[in-house]
């Protein structure tokens, strides 16, 4: 299950940048937390937040389902990357349907909207900016993480996911909110995918961006529409699907292999994960979750009032 | 009831007869046998069965054939394969399962004939009305770009 291992690359990513954060300012690594575009003493960091169960929760527990049992030969490797402005890591985490929240520290700190689409942080004084972090001639922060489990159907009910090959991915997303009107633009996503050995690298790339286009879709704006049991919006008219103005700014594609490994099909991969990854950089940027997808830009004003209304005394 | 109108179809002309209701679409289609012309929505918003009409891109589905009477009609098949766009298009892998691609070749054809050097808001402007469900948008992109050098490079094709 990729979820972890975007788990564990956030965590290890979190730890280096405080590592780096803490030296900087000669302090202890565990005095010192992460805030919008900065690392902070920790006691300036602002109060987390958050609602337990938001879309990306829910998404991510879509992925988990769909994940399961690697082949167990097979690497579940993943990999995930991100600017210090980006907005969230995509995760098919399986620690939502587990424990039913994700830990903060990964959800809301890892990575980080910019600052114009957050809610105004006063930087603290005692902080570094994370573009000091990262030495000049660094594109991106990247960082891998490793999961592993036993593999193949479970020995006592005999259940799991009938899949010959497991299919494992991970996603990340860049978004931009504008807090006036709740649109949501997708600036950048990267995808990663395990595809055990490639055999039409254009090919898989391909499909790999047109999960990504197709997920942006669904966590954006496709919505089929019930109105007494009768489907209302059963053309293209009433039912949006992305045009290429729709298609992320930047998208970039890793294809995982490994020496060895089987052919594995690339079918739909890398869809599922997107819109949790879209889903987490909205949280993220808002400091809220709106609660149902698509994440049309009524839903996202309606989630902030609600938050705005919670929030007053 | 049919009508007859006459078309110079992909450089050809062409007479038939239609019903007086039929849609461009389907007369190319399935009376001039052109199966590249294909119906999607049917309400002009994916952009599936677009064609030249008068060297301007339409959705056929909703124009009346009757009003194309006298006027010139293209469609992918009237393109040699080495046609620039058609090259570009498979050189660059811009399709999937390959639907939409007749009609984007021809939005590409005009979209080139206005701007043969497009910037990315002109490709986006010209080929928005052109869904890819498979998201091939990338390589779409780098087909156009493909295609605009490579009628950059050819002097025979006006």
């Amino acid at each position: 299950m990729m979820g972890n291992a975007v788990l564990a690359a956030a965590a290890n990513l979190r730890a280096d940048l405080l590592t780096r954060a803490a030296a900087r300012l000669g302090a202890d690594p565990s005095s010192v937390t992460l805030v919008p575009g900065a690392v902070a003493l920790a006691s300036r960091g602002p109060s987390e937040g958050g609602a337990a169960d938001g879309p990306a929760g829910r998404a991510a527990r879509r992925a988990d389902e769909a994940a399961g049992p690697d082949d167990s030969t097979e690497g579940a490797e993943g990999e995930t990357g991100g600017s210090d402005e980006a907005g969230a890591g995509g995760l098919p985490v399986s620690e939502p349907s587990r424990r039913g929240r994700v830990p903060e520290d990964h959800r809301r700190d890892d990575t980080r909207a910019g600052p114009t689409t957050g809610p105004e942080q006063q930087a603290p004084t005692d902080s570094i900016s994370l573009s000091d972090l990262v030495p000049d001639d660094a594109e991106e922060l990247s960082a891998e993480g490793e999961f592993r489990n036993a593999g193949g159907l479970d020995p006592d009910t005999g259940q799991g996911v009938a899949s010959s090959q497991w299919n494992q991915s991970a996603v990340a997303a860049q978004v931009v909110v504008d807090p006036q009107t709740g649109k949501v633009e997708v600036e950048h996503v990267h995808a990663a995918v395990y595809a055990g050995r490639v055999v039409n690298p254009a090919a898989a790339r391909l499909q790999t961006e047109g999960n990504v286009v197709m997920g942006v879709g669904s966590a954006l704006f496709e919505e089929v529409v019930f109105e007494e049991g009768q489907v209302v919006n059963a053309n293209l008219s009433d039912y949006p699907v992305p045009s290429l103005a729709d298609a992320p700014a930047r998208l970039t594609v890793t294809l995982l292999e490994r020496p060895g490994a089987q052919v594995h099909g690339l079918g739909e991969t890398a869809l599922p994960p997107t819109p949790a990854a879209v889903g987490n950089a909205v949280a993220a940027a808002l400091g809220l979750e709106p609660n149902r997808l698509p994440l049309t830009p009524e839903r996202i004003l309606a989630a902030a009032e609600v938050a705005a209304t919670r929030g007053a005394p | 009831v049919t009508l007859p109108i006459r078309l110079r179809l992909n450089g050809q002309p062409r007479e038939v007869e239609v019903g007086p209701t039929e849609t461009l679409q389907s007369v190319l289609r399935w009376r001039c046998g052109l199966p590249s012309v294909r119906q999607s929505c049917g309400i002009g918003v994916c952009g599936a069965c677009t064609v030249l009409l008068d060297s301007a891109p339409v959705s056929s589905c909703l124009l009346l054939a009757p009003l194309a009477d006298g006027r010139s009609v293209e469609t992918v098949e009237g393109l040699g394969p080495d046609d620039p766009v058609v090259e570009a298009f498979v050189a660059q892998h811009a399709f999937q399962c390959s639907y939409c691609t007749p009609a984007l070749v021809m939005a590409t054809r005009a979209l080139l004939s206005a701007h043969p050097d497009p910037t990315d808001e002109q490709i986006e402007a010209h080929l928005s009305g052109n869904l890819c469900r498979c998201g091939s948008y990338y390589a779409i992109r780098a087909a156009v770009r493909d295609a605009s050098d490579r009628l950059g490079r050819r002097t025979d094709l006006a």
